[in-house]
């Protein structure tokens, strides 16, 4: 639900009926929908095997090396059924149709080289997608408006506003939806995050997120395109390119037409993070500024070396009651340093949980401290949510504030200059040159 | 000092404050004419140099402007397509209602419409919107649906009739396009326009036209326009749609109806509609994430 003014909401004469409306929509339901099903008895508990009819059905989108490693995540769920995959390119998606039977024992899953036909099916319950970022907006949209549940790949969007524009699609839909920053659902990152929440360095005033620092590559010719693969398809709503090796699959993240570098393909990751950490996962920045060292030759083109400052207000989080800066940088340690007036605390990958003094990790936490949403496996939190209704430990919102600080960071780093930027508006203030910046028009007939 | 002297050193003075811009300008057009004939494979150094130059041109509207209007010079000439596209680029950020003109006539051949739409895109007012309408009448049947998504995306209420038409068509990409962008225009014109093609065009642009009007709804609502919102829901919650978006209507009425939100909920709780259960489970849901954020942040 959004907020509303409520001296809007006055009586009208003549407004329909909330309950003729829901009685109308319900019976429309009522007439259409059998008793509800019978699980046979003989499929239960038969060897283990969740029966199909409570199985989530899934179809996949984007089967490169991460849609597949999530896929192959999914396969070890019994209550998840993967009967559809699609990918522009050929080996990709027969690769993963392959491993699907492979573990079903069958041929029951159909491939598909456009993510459209995939979403015509009447029998997905849900889609994960793992596309490069500037496909991530489209068919996550058009999911949603099917009414399906996502698990999709971060960064979010390739613009703020493609980002806004999911957001929106998957609350307009009411749908479940899970990011892939998987880090909220290791204990390492909960604890940390709930301690720094929890008040046990004291008053945060420096937030520093430590990313990996980019790389060039030299100028690359044109190639001829491989088999199979479906390149203008691949690009998409992208700028007409010519293709090179090296401008697709994994190496898209290096290219700005594509994503944002090294500093979203992180960001999304532990951005969110320190988001977690200060309690601002629903909000953002009031100002950002930024330096860059982009590449100056070669096919890529994102940053390098880069080094932002964002400023967040007094009242943005309860745990820096004045304002902090996150600093994000890949001249730090990869991960998120939170700095306080009473001690630091640090947490990144491979379980790395580290407070000055030590003696905060031996915390326990305390009935007035700050739990955090507790999920051991990502994929299982987002099962557990498509039955249950919940939101997700990393729903579509956190996820589009993180990756948005990380989008602002390389308007700054481009445009040279200190941005003003309002949360709650998503505009810059008093700058419709950089607002420019929040989103691109799309090649040919593409649009969200 | 006499008058004469006087004049001079002012001359003089005006000329060194004069002498950066007319340097930079000079670096710029001689950074163009070096790109002229990119392509791509080629060294990106030329390309570099030119977008310093512009960053900046920016921040000064005079510079803006010198360095915009040499960059849309580049666009009448036989530079490649590649230094074009790049130029267009450059111009998303540079180019003002004064460019207009000279970028528009990209729009016409199918060859450059997209470049022409990364410039002409960002640009504000009604010079650009005229430029569009004008593509839209008059440029080439491929570049139909890319002209109408930007239309639909700068919100050009005066294109809803002649989209209300292409719409009307039934089938095929631009109808398509027509149908996105009057929902996102998201007038009562636009709505109407949607309402009333709804049942004659073609079977595969039917959810077009609902999730057109389920935008058109929101965009209604959003203007206080919320009457006319809930007789766009209410004709989506009707017998014979989808689940989808009967879905998508209940948890608009629930977003427009903040007093009596709990009271649908509740009964699509209680109800036999089991897609709207569990829409109504969702909201209840996240209402309460949403408390326990308020209650956290106090």
């Amino acid at each position: 639900m959004t907020t509303k003014d409520k001296s809007k909401l006055l009586p009208r004469s003549g407004a329909i009926s909330r309950r003729t409306f829901l009685r109308r929509s319900a019976g429309a339901a009522a007439a259409a929908t059998a008793f509800p099903y019978i699980v046979p008895a003989s499929a239960l508990g038969r060897d283990g095997f969740v029966a199909p009819s409570n199985r989530i059905v899934m179809g996949g989108i984007g089967l490169g090396s991460q849609g597949t490693g999530n896929m192959k995540g999914f396969l070890e769920f019994p209550e998840a059924q993967i009967v559809a995959v699609c990918d522009v390119d050929r080996s990709h998606r027969e690769a993963a149709q392959q491993i699907v039977n492979s573990t079903y024992g069958d041929n029951g899953c159909t491939g598909y080289g456009d993510f459209r036909e995939i979403l015509e099916r009447d029998d997905l319950d849900a889609a994960f997608i793992a596309v490069p970022d500037h496909w991530h907006a489209i068919p996550a949209i058009a999911a949603a408006r099917k009414g399906l549940d996502i698990y999709a790949e971060k960064p979010l969007a390739l613009t703020i506003s493609e980002g806004r524009a999911m957001v929106d699609a998957v609350e307009q839909h009411g749908i479940v939806w899970q990011t892939g920053s998987w880090q909220r659902s290791k204990v390492n990152f909960r604890r940390g995050c709930e301690l720094v929440r929890s008040g046990y360095i004291g008053e945060v005033h420096t937030v520093k997120v430590g990313l990996p620092t980019g790389s060039s590559i030299e100028s690359q010719p044109e190639m001829p395109i491989p088999e199979g693969f479906d390149y203008d398809f691949w690009l998409g709503p992208a700028p007409e390119a010519p293709y090179t090796e090296q401008r697709c699959h994994w190496n898209f993240r290096w290219i700005l037409d594509y994503s944002g570098g090294q500093l979203t393909d992180w960001a999304a990751h532990h951005c969110d993070i320190a988001n977690w950490g200060m309690g601002t996962e629903h909000t953002g920045p009031i100002s950002v500024e930024g330096t860059g060292e982009f590449p100056k030759e070669g096919l890529w083109d994102a940053a390098m070396n880069y080094t932002l400052t964002c400023q967040y207000p007094a009242g943005a989080s309860l745990v820096a009651p004045k304002g902090f800066t996150m600093l994000v940088s890949n001249s730090f340690p990869m991960g998120v340093r939170f700095e306080g007036s009473e001690g630091s605390l640090y947490v990144s990958r491979g379980d790395a949980l580290e407070a000055d003094p030590a003696s905060i990790l031996d915390v326990e936490l305390k009935p007035n401290d700050v739990p955090l949403y507790d999920s051991s496996n990502h994929a299982k939190n987002f099962f557990d949510c498509v039955r249950t209704r919940k939101s997700t430990i990393t729903p579509i919102q956190v996820a589009h504030r993180a990756i948005s600080i990380a989008h602002l960071g390389n308007i700054a780093m481009k445009l040279e200059r200190k941005l003003n930027w309002d949360p709650k508006t998503e505009r810059f203030v008093n700058d419709p040159e950089a607002d420019r910046k929040l989103s691109r028009a799309m090649r040919g007939n593409w649009h969200v | 000092m006499n008058h004469a002297r006087r004049s001079a050193l002012l001359l003089l003075a005006l000329g060194l404050l004069l002498l950066p811009l007319d340097a930079s300008a000079q670096d710029l057009d001689a950074a163009l004419a070096a790109i002229k004939g990119y392509t791509f494979g080629d060294s990106r150094e030329g390309l570099v140099t030119v977008e310093a130059l512009v960053t900046g041109a920016l921040a000064s509207p005079s510079q803006r402007r010198a360095a915009a209007a040499k960059l849309t010079h580049v666009l009448g000439t036989d530079a490649t397509n590649d230094c074009k596209l790049f130029v267009c680029r450059q111009l998303a950020i540079a180019a003002g209602p004064e460019n207009v003109s000279a970028i528009a006539p990209l729009l016409h051949d199918a060859a450059t419409t997209d470049m022409a739409r990364y410039a002409l895109r960002p640009i504000p007012g009604s010079e650009a919107d005229k430029a569009y309408l004008d593509a839209l009448s008059k440029g080439p049947e491929e570049a139909r649906p890319g002209v109408i998504n930007d239309i639909g995306e700068r919100g050009i209420t005066r294109a809803v009739t002649k989209l209300g038409k292409i719409a009307g068509e039934g089938e095929g990409a631009a109808a398509e396009a027509a149908i996105a962008a009057l929902g996102k225009i998201g007038t009562k014109s636009a709505a109407r326009k949607l309402a009333s093609i709804e049942d004659d065009v073609a079977v595969d642009l039917r959810p077009a036209v609902e999730n057109a009007r389920l935008a058109a709804a929101i965009a209604l609502a959003e203007s206080g326009r919320e009457e006319a919102a809930e007789n766009i829901y209410e004709d989506l919650a009707a017998p014979g749609r989808t689940d989808r978006v009967r879905v998508a209507a209940f948890l608009g009425m629930v977003n427009i109806e903040e007093d009596e939100a709990m009271e649908m909920i509740m009964e699509a709780l209680d109800g036999t509609d089991a897609p709207l259960r569990a829409a109504a489970k969702r909201c209840l849901y996240q209402m309460a994430e949403d408390y326990e954020a308020i209650a956290a942040a106090h």
